[in-house]
């Protein structure tokens, strides 16, 4: 029997949801559902399978979803949930409803904004003097939304930017200058996820095209949201896209790593914990290697939480989409792992781990004694 | 020809409203450019608002609030600039003049002065030229 609307017939083959089993396993695997919430990714499958997606259980699950993967990896049946719910997204967004966004949503006015072609940016402001860059070259390194972050959570003290820089420092050691762009546009992650297709297309190509014109080869990025949507959404929207896609992970495994300079790295008296970022986490050689980063400098005593063994949770939100009482539980509740671990320091990869862990630090935890940082900026101290 | 520009003024409802429905008893010229929006108090324009004006094509945004000493709920005014400051800086990331977006405050009796400014500002805007956001 076919569904009664084209559209959504086609969604639900293209993600492979009649495939789904009804077994549990996404519901068992759930962030959100491990909080408390009624929430359940098979329960919305069938549910639009047989009344289609006006059901209110089926809106309220389509943004309440984190689309962090964590289903899509133990579903036996290779339902892509993350991908139905983002189509989902799609189809409430064409249909001229508004979205369920966070911090009014700011980070995708920034991101529609940056599609304009005659917009002009000042984002190289933060730059210190004491990093090499070039203006064209092979290689780029793409800060992403760091310069806005800094200036958007203001009040969370995280010194964004310096993350950039700490992340072009490390570039410099690898014997690599790069391009940095002053008018570099988003890569659209957040609106590629929060169901914007046109916008997203739109920011895409104006984002290729100011690269492509400093002759650039290589984009070097220290964000795995930018690292994904660069290697696996861009050549799916752009006929011509030929760049090479690497990690800064992966400039560092390579250049870094075994290396002359990897003994002069400084030892840190510290005890770590890292946190895993959901979209690295799609790519199960590069999420090893901030560890074996942790590994090689000295003193550090790394303390793995009790749920990193099956695959770290996420932080709570995804593309700017809801931040309810759902999200603050799984922050708090990976935050509380970490503390239980004894460490002074949360390590994480993704900058919008930092931010929302940061936001919970300051609201929650301002009594204890845990401190967060990014994996590059650790690095570039013990590099120092 | 020259695109007409657009202005988006956000106008407090206790004295900023009062100025304005003032202009409109008095003859005071409203310019054409000028699109009004009242709101309970200028501190509920915050970034994610004023963000979203510049997304939506306007080329000016004037927030419009009460005298400091004036407010019916306190710290509306004081908010209000802490909002637009942290503004000007995204502002600035993206190229676009600061000047584009720009606080005043006045006391109800006000319309003169309420109607001088909205013509300064349109002509300040003008000057500038239109947004590039959706400029053609």
């Amino acid at each position: 029997m076919s569904h009664p609307n084209k559209d959504l017939e086609h969604i639900i083959k293209e993600t492979g949801v009649y495939q789904c089993l009804d077994c549990g396993k996404c519901t068992g695997a759930c962030p959100v559902a491990e909080t408390g919430k009624v929430f359940s990714p098979r329960l919305a499958a069938s549910r639009i399978i047989e009344k289609g997606d006006s059901d209110p259980y089926v809106q309220e699950f389509v943004w309440a979803c984190l689309t962090c993967g964590r289903c899509d990896d133990r579903c036996p049946s290779g339902v892509r949930f993350s991908d139905f719910v983002r189509l989902l997204r799609c189809r409430w967004i064409d249909s001229g409803k508004p979205g369920v966004y966070s911090h009014g949503g700011a980070m995708l006015s920034l991101m529609r904004m940056m599609s304009s072609p005659h917009l002009r940016q000042n984002r190289k402001s933060f730059l210190p003097s004491e990093i090499n860059t070039v203006s064209r070259g092979k290689v780029l390194y793409f800060t992403g939304c760091l310069p806005y972050f800094d200036v958007f959570f203001k009040n969370l003290d995280l010194n964004m930017v310096q993350m950039a820089a700490d992340s072009l420092k490390i570039l410099n050691r690898c014997d690599i200058e790069p391009v940095v762009l002053n008018n570099e546009r988003c890569c659209g992650h957040d609106l590629f996820w929060a169901g914007d297709q046109r916008g997203f297309a739109k920011l895409a190509k104006e984002s290729y095209e100011e690269i492509k014109d400093h002759g650039v080869q290589e984009v070097i990025t220290s964000c795995p949201e930018c690292f994904y949507t660069f290697k696996e959404i861009f050549p799916q929207v752009l006929n011509n896209f030929d760049l090479k896609v690497t990690h800064i992970y992966e400039s560092i495994e390579d250049r870094l790593i075994g290396r002359s300079c990897d003994s002069k790295l400084k030892p840190l008296d510290l005890k770590v914990s890292f946190k895993d970022s959901c979209r690295l986490n799609f790519y199960k050689d590069i999420s090893q290697i901030p560890r074996k980063i942790l590994e090689r400098i000295k003193g550090l005593n790394i303390r793995e939480t009790s749920g990193s063994q099956i695959g770290d949770i996420c932080c709570g939100n995804s593309a700017w989409v809801g931040c309810g009482g759902h999200s603050k539980i799984i922050q708090m509740k990976r935050l509380r792992e970490t503390l239980d671990t004894g460490s002074q320091l949360l390590v994480t990869s993704c900058p919008k781990c930092l931010i929302h862990l940061q936001c919970t630090i300051k609201d929650f935890y301002s009594g204890e004694k845990l401190e967060i940082k990014d994996m590059v900026s650790l690095l570039a101290v013990a590099l120092d | 020809m020259k695109q007409k520009i657009k202005v988006l003024a956000f106008l407090c409802n206790w004295a900023p409203w009062s100025c304005y429905t003032g202009m409109g008893e008095m003859g005071l010229p409203v310019p054409g450019e000028v699109n009004v929006i009242r709101v309970m108090c200028s501190a509920r324009i915050n970034t994610p608002l004023l963000l979203k004006a510049f997304e939506k094509g306007a080329d000016g945004v004037l927030v419009v609030g009460c005298r400091m000493d004036n407010c019916q709920n306190g710290k509306g005014p004081e908010m209000a600039e802490k909002n637009i400051a942290h503004s000007h800086e995204i502002l600035e990331l993206l190229g676009l003049e600061r000047e584009r977006l720009q606080f005043k405050y006045y006391l109800a009796h006000e319309s003169e002065k309420l109607s001088l400014d909205m013509q300064r500002f349109v002509k300040q805007i003008e000057d500038i030229g239109k947004s590039p956001i959706l400029r053609k």
